[in-house]
């Protein structure tokens, strides 16, 4: 058991470890310090997109609702550290339980919904929210809540983005773990043809409350990274767009890898940044970019990556066959 | 609550239902002839705003210049989204959900960007025509004369689409179009150029409704968001596809608001997402709606 | 080539560039820079995009006569989509990556929240702008702001209203924490004069398009004298626009906050006989005024409004860099606190004990006159002197930061 356990998590531990090379040493690159808060949110958002692909690309259900959970854990955050002063540990331990919870509500309803409808259920779900948050200034309102204590030792963007990349990293970990186990099979079996996994006697039901409540468990946590990044929640967090953003990344990187949402990520925060600073119509930019994405690059980069590796080592290996029959 | 401040608010409640009747009676036509959901469709009404204001202050010497605006703005708003529906919307038509939202998506923003590269940033205002500017006193409250020119208008244009579809030959090939495309297809009806029609039909109803709207409002860029979400509630609660159920998400929504703001102010958004939420649960295709997605 | 003539090429070409980079270093003293965040997109850029036209104007006339302390000014400008966290983001990556000597800029209250704790982080100084910031910069040593905190504004409103002699007024006002505070302050101050009644305080929310209800409502209080209003931007003109169609200010008087764009956007379709208060008009009386008036509308080709408040800001930084002969960060802090310095519409201080400016708030009345063919002015107006509106210590130290 324990073997087939370490070889789920760890069959690509070159990978994992490489990637976690590359996370730590990356800020050292930087020509700025500053621009260290830039990689943090493109593992924040990774985390974010991710935990959304589990849904989207395992689960195969469109859901139009996350915003909910990022944005309940940003603002738990907020409440917990400035309305009643409770520790930092408290909040990474009840935002993801309450952000699961609140999942595994959505799933209820999504579970017995056609297709289209999962995305308008969690799209109403999640406006609802959205909503309570915006109109009633007792918890933020239009402005939100701000001045989050974090601690002293959070406010170096460096030692920020080290914690996010251990945070993120073990939830990485655990997410593919759960993706590979036989959880994360079923799962993409439902998916592919849910009928048949019904007469197979799977309750479908079952697993998509249970994929909804795991993958809010993990927005839920990115949302508490990310109030704690900018030391504020605010309703914007909670509104559509930013599920959108979250479905945006995700399909920019692919949603049919693992790794494809945090590429993704790593993409819009970078190139968003970068247009920011070119231009003052930077939206146009995006937007042009979006429609050109979905008219040409359906699979998204990590597709047409994957495609470019699948091609260079095929080549590769047919010229070393070729060599070799030669020699 | 005085009994007239009701009535008032009623009258108000019904010109907010209006305007939101032809934006979303654009987006169900949408959603029911095309199968796409436009998230840009609040792009559109929004230009239909911004033009609407530059044709009343290019020809503010001339009179009636705010009629020619309202026959003007809705036609060139609808001229350009059937250039969109050409060059961009035909590929997606057979395309996942997720791209159709994604391309739409890329729209509002691009939209959004050509509205602030032409018009900047600044606020405008139309006027309103002196003839719509005054009130009538309708037993003993004062009601705006252009309250009752934006219910006026949004039921005339109402009563016409509907009698379009229903007996007109072009109807005719639209309703045929909903039930069964490929059929249609087959039965040698041109479908892309009538899809192009319809696309352009409900950009003009778009159009219609900004250029009304703004004779009440200010003209800020950042509305098209607010404004594509809104007619999507009103589309799922009131019937996705009928325009009937159009005209009855509009009013639920605008009475909504109207008398929410009376009663409970800051709960008026909250018990709209709700009412979405319990007409999903329960009627799935809305009040009116008939299946059309599988 | 040879090899002793390649040598001496080098040493001739490694000479030249020390030289010349060692004197270009030398001669020329590296500029001051300022680093201005700002939002351009969406509601807030037209104010955003006003306020730079201000500090331009102000840093190339210092530049004119050998810059600040003897150095050259620059200007470097971001737009952070009102987004807080790009806002900080942006913030911290000026002060990291171009060593900014000021940050201006910022807006709307969240923004400014997000800028200051990068101040005090960084230690960098920042001179906001908006008024939502106010109660960031009691607590903040690094953040300043030309504008007074808004009791300016509102008792000067109030004030107008008791030197008219009403007694009934309706406050109206968004509903978020500015217009909470707005009210709170307008109705408490208002209250003071015996008899003074306050008979509703409505907050429609930010935004609203839909101002039917809060006009039906006004309309149905008796012997309602005025509404004391304190709607931000589009708001105002919409509500306006509504207002006029019911016939609101047939009887009831109106003062409201009010802008220029909203003074040029309704045009012919502004009521007149209605009130508005801002911290500064074009048409207030002053031959300075009129300097910068003119100096401003040549800039821009449009009159100034609420961007004379970035013109202050710019004013207070180069006075504070002057006093000091430095650009060093505590040495224009202490310079900037109590410092006076002029400003078109006469002497202005920054106070110690809150970073905020003592602007004193103007009220006029609308009025069309044909010598402005295209929107409203406003004429006759109130103006105060702020001293006594200002808050005081223990209003401040009451007031809850974000």
């Amino acid at each position: 058991m324990s073997r087939r356990v370490a070889d789920e998590v760890f069959g690509e531990w070159g990978g994992w470890i490489l990637g976690v090379l590359i996370a730590v040493v990356l800020p050292l690159l930087l020509r700025a310090p500053a621009r260290v808060n830039l990689l943090t949110e493109v593992m924040i958002l990774g985390l974010f997109a991710t935990a959304y692909n589990l849904v989207l690309g395992y689960g195969g259900l469109v859901s139009f609702g996350h915003a909910a959970f990022f944005g309940l854990g940003a603002y738990i955050t907020a409440i917990f550290l400035v309305k009643f002063s409770l520790p930092l540990w408290a909040v990474f331990i009840v935002a993801p339980i309450v952000g699961g919870l609140v999942g595994a509500i959505f799933g209820f309803f999504a579970a017995r919904a056609a297709h289209l409808f999962v995305g308008f259920l969690t799209l109403a779900f999640a406006q609802m929210i959205w909503a309570v948050f915006y109109s009633f200034p007792l918890i933020g309102g239009v402005d939100g809540i701000w001045s989050v204590p974090i601690g002293e030792a959070f406010y170096s963007p460096i030692t920020f983005y080290y914690f996010t990349v251990g945070i993120a990293a073990v939830c990485f970990l655990l997410l593919h773990f759960i993706v590979r186990s036989p959880f994360g099979l079923v799962l993409q079996s439902i998916r592919d043809n849910r009928m048949r996994s019904e007469f197979v006697g799977l309750n479908y039901k079952r697993y998509r409350i249970a994929v909804f409540a795991i993958s809010a468990f993990f927005s839920s946590i990115a949302g508490v990274l990310y109030c704690m990044l900018n030391r504020g929640a605010y309703p914007e967090l909670l509104y559509w767009a930013t599920t959108g953003n979250a479905l945006l990344t995700t399909l920019l990187g692919g949603m049919y890898s693992f790794f494809g949402p945090l590429l993704g990520a790593g993409i819009m925060v970078v190139l968003g940044d970068f247009f920011i600073r070119k231009t003052m119509y930077w939206p146009l930019v995006m937007g042009i970019m979006v429609i050109l994405l979905v008219l040409l690059l359906p699979g998204g980069i990590a597709e047409w990556v994957g495609k470019i590796w699948t091609y260079w080592t095929t080549a590769s290996y047919k010229r070393l066959r070729r060599s070799n029959d030669v020699a | 609550m005085s009994w007239g401040v009701l009535l008032n608010q009623t009258f108000a409640g019904i010109s907010e239902a209006a305007i939101l009747f032809l934006l979303a009676g654009g987006f169900t036509l949408i959603f029911g002839t095309l199968h796409v959901l436009n998230f840009a469709h609040g792009s559109f009404y929004v230009l239909g705003s911004y033009t609407a204001y530059t044709v009343v202050a290019l020809i503010s010497r001339i009179t009636g210049n705010f009629v020619i605006a309202l026959v003007v703005a809705p036609i060139v708003i609808a001229l350009f989204g059937a250039l969109i529906e050409m060059t961009l919307f035909r590929y997606i038509y057979r395309r996942e959900f997720l791209y159709q939202f994604l391309l739409t998506f890329g729209l509002v923003l691009v939209l959004g960007d050509l509205v602030r590269l032409i018009w900047g940033t600044t606020q405008y205002s139309m006027a309103r025509p002196g003839f719509l500017s005054g009130r009538i006193s309708i037993l003993g409250q004062p009601v705006p004369v252009y309250i009752l020119f934006s219910i006026g208008m949004a039921g005339l244009v109402g009563i016409v689409l509907w009698l379009v579809l229903i007996k007109s030959r072009f109807g005719k090939l639209v309703r045929a179009i909903q039930q069964d495309r490929e059929m249609a297809s087959c039965l040698a009806i041109h479908v892309p150029s009538i899809c192009t029609g319809v696309f352009a039909i409900s950009c003009w109803l778009a159009g219609l409704g900004g250029a009304i709207a703004v004779g009440s409002q200010t003209i800020m860029p950042g509305l098209e968001v607010e404004y594509s979400i809104l007619s999507f509630i009103i589309v799922a609660v009131g019937g996705m596809g009928s325009l009937g159920g159009a005209a009855i998400g509009a009013l639920v929504i605008g009475l909504t608001d109207s008398f929410g703001v009376l009663f409970l102010p800051r709960l008026t958004l909250f018990f709209i997402y709700v009412v979405l939420a319990v007409v999903l649960l329960t009627r799935p295709y809305g009040l009116l709606g008939r299946q059309i997605i599988e | 080539m040879s090899k002793t003539k390649k040598k001496v090429v080098y040493a001739f070409l490694l000479c030249v560039f020390l030289v010349g980079g060692g004197g270009v270093y030398a001669v020329a003293a590296p500029p001051i820079k300022i680093g201005y965040v700002s939002s351009f997109t969406g509601l807030m850029g037209e104010d955003s995009t006003r306020n730079l036209h201000c500090w331009k104007m102000v840093m190339e006339e210092a530049n004119k006569t050998g810059g600040l302390a003897g150095r050259r000014v620059e200007l470097i400008v971001r737009d952070d989509k009102g987004v807080p966290a790009d806002q900080a983001r942006m913030a911290r990556d000026l002060v990291y990556t171009e060593k900014v000597d000021l940050l201006a800029g910022s807006h709307s209250t969240p923004t400014s929240i997000a800028v200051g704790q990068v101040a005090k982080e960084l230690k960098t100084l920042v001179i906001g702008y908006g008024m939502g910031s106010s109660p960031v910069i009691q607590r903040n040593r690094y953040f300043f702001r030309a504008v007074p905190h808004f009791t300016v504004q509102t008792r000067t409103m109030a004030s107008f209203a008791h030197k008219k002699g009403w007694k009934k007024v309706a406050l109206l006002n968004p509903d978020y924490s500015y217009g909470h505070m707005f009210s709170e302050d307008t109705g408490r101050w208002f209250t003071k004069e015996p008899g003074a009644e306050v008979k509703a305080d409505l907050h429609p929310k930010f935004g609203c398009l839909d101002y039917a209800p809060y006009i039906t409502k006004l309309m149905g209080i008796k012997d309602l004298d005025a509404i004391l209003a304190g709607l931000w931007s589009g708001d105002v003109t919409t509500f306006l626009k509504q207002a006029v169609a019911y016939g609101l200010f047939d009887k009831i008087h109106l003062v409201i906050v009010l802008m220029m764009p909203t003074i040029e956007a309704l045009g012919k379709e502004m009521p007149e006989g209605i009130y508005g208060v801002a911290h500064f008009y074009p048409w207030i009386p002053g031959e300075k005024v009129k300097k910068f008036v003119k100096a401003y509308y040549d800039y821009t080709g449009s009159d100034p409004g609420m961007e004379y408040n970035g013109y202050c800001s710019a004013l207070a930084y180069a006075a504070a860099v002057r006093k000091a002969g430095t650009a060093d960060t505590e040495a224009v802090i202490n310079a900037l606190e109590g410092i006076t310095f002029d400003t078109p519409t006469g002497p202005m201080s920054i106070r110690p004990l809150d970073h905020q400016g003592t602007m004193r708030a103007v009220l006029g009345r609308t009025v069309y006159k044909p010598e402005y063919p295209k929107h409203a002015i406003l004429e006759d107006f109130y103006m105060p002197d702020p001293a006594k509106f200002l808050p005081t210590k223990e209003e401040i130290l009451k007031m809850k930061p974000f």
